[in-house]
């Protein structure tokens, strides 16, 4: 069983390194000029920022959307898989979300401070109060990114819509002034250093709802994709 | 054990799928399903199944219905769609993978009937190699490896080679010879012929009455 295992895994491990890989590529020439004295706001740039800069805009919106993919095509994919092996689909589902939901904590924890050891350069690690509460915010909002595109698709039954329409939701969104966007999942990340608490209840709300909507839905089939 | 459909009807959307649907199947039979293309006979696997819910009506098992969230399926086995084989791993890791899903290790077990339907001296090739045929064996095997009561097999025969489908011919009767209760699509009146104790006709998602080939 170690042997299968080894046997699933390096592909995804090949690929999840070359994706790393491009993130830290494609962010490196702007780190130098990003420190302005604020460690914790640099700490923050480093994994997240928007300014008058579109390149770097994209770029920075590269690992968002690439490890968007990756979490919420895991969790739909095997969603979409079920087995009557499982016992039932409320079995299922709990192996499956909470597997998916472990997987997306992990990731972007890993994921970010990854970066932040990267990038922080001759900075250094400041370990602090606020520096876990700019890597939590980060995964906090990621993961309810990856929960909602999931929501979407069990709802709409296409995937690739709902993974566009959430990234074309966000691209919009996130030009809503700061001051508003503070309160709405994501976009706070651009606007508030603090923890978004709607966050917090959009996760909990897109669980309940898409256990639900499992429990009952039609999978499978030709017109799922 | 015996299986009831108590007018199960499907709609997606303004269409529909399957229609007043009734059906009483009982263990030790293998009841056949025969129709065109889009006819209903996949979807009314899927019904059995649980993969699809329906607009109207009930499926029971032994009395229960199996349309409870918290009915246990585990004694129904689908040749129905892809499992979701790695092609990465071996015919026998691929089912052994799926065997350990429910805490079991029986790999003699899994070798034997990879055997019986002609697949041993593949176990150890891996499944993006298999042909078309070979595939189509192992979809079988994990259909009916874990001694399942209810076994739904979609086309069972297709791909297979003439030697191969008299094996797979065979396997079906020894299942119904365990008494399972086996349901079969087919577009091969001669499979349908030989091996269904009963076959139902369906067109636009009803049961339109028996045939006798």
């Amino acid at each position: 069983m170690i042997k299968t295992v080894r046997k699933i895994r390096i592909k995804s491990v090949i690929l999840m390194v070359a994706f790393i890989g491009a993130v830290l590529v494609l962010k490196s020439p702007y780190m130098n000029s990003l420190y302005e004295g604020d460690y914790i706001l640099f700490m923050k740039q480093i994994l997240f920022m928007q300014g008058e800069d579109l390149i770097a805009n994209v770029f920075w919106l590269f690992p968002i959307v690439g490890s968007l993919f990756f979490i919420s095509d895991y969790g739909y994919s095997r969603l979409i898989h079920f087995s009557t092996r499982y016992k039932n689909r409320r079995n299922y589902i709990r192996k499956v979300y909470f597997r998916t939901l472990g997987y997306a904590l992990l990731f972007h924890f890993l994921f970010s401070v990854l970066q932040i050891l990267i990038f922080s350069g001759s900075y250094g690690i400041q370990i602090s109060f606020s520096l876990m509460n700019v890597i939590l915010q980060y995964v906090i909002e990621n993961t309810f990114l990856s929960l909602l595109v999931i929501c979407i698709s069990l709802v709409i039954k296409k995937y690739i819509y709902a993974y566009i329409s959430v990234i074309t939701g966000l691209i919009i969104l996130l030009r809503v002034p700061k001051l508003y966007g503070k309160w709405i999942p994501f976009i706070s990340l651009n606007c508030t250093n603090s923890i978004n608490v709607f966050t917090i209840i959009g996760c909990i709300v897109i669980t309940f709802i898409v256990y639900k909507l499992y429990l009952h839905c039609d999978i499978g089939g030709n017109y799922e994709n | 054990m015996k299986i009831e459909l108590i007018n199960y009807n499907k709609k997606i959307g303004k269409k529909k799928i399957l229609c007043d649907i009734n059906l009483k199947l009982t263990s030790g039979n293998i009841y056949g399903f025969y129709g065109r293309n889009g006819s209903g006979k996949t979807m009314l696997f899927r019904a059995i199944s649980t993969l699809i819910y329906p607009t109207s009506g009930n499926i029971k098992v032994d009395d229960v219905s199996i349309i409870h969230e918290d009915f246990d399926l585990r004694n129904i086995g689908i040749l129905l769609e892809d499992p979701g084989f790695y092609p990465y791993l071996t015919g026998l890791e691929n089912l052994d993978l799926l065997y350990t899903i429910n805490n079991k290790k029986d790999e003699e077990h899994i070798i034997s009937l990879m055997k019986k339907i002609g697949l041993e001296e593949y176990k150890d090739m891996k499944y993006k190699e298999y042909s078309l045929g070979m595939k189509q064996k192992l979809r079988i095997l994990q259909a009916i490896m874990e001694n399942q009561k209810i076994i739904l097999l979609d086309e069972p025969t297709n791909a297979l080679d003439e030697k191969s489908i008299f094996i797979v011919r065979d396997i079906i009767k020894d299942l119904k010879k365990e008494g399972k209760i086996i349901l079969l699509a087919s577009h091969s009146k001669e499979d349908l012929k030989i091996l269904c104790d009963k076959i139902y006709n369906i067109e636009e998602g009803s049961i339109v009455g028996e045939i006798k080939l």
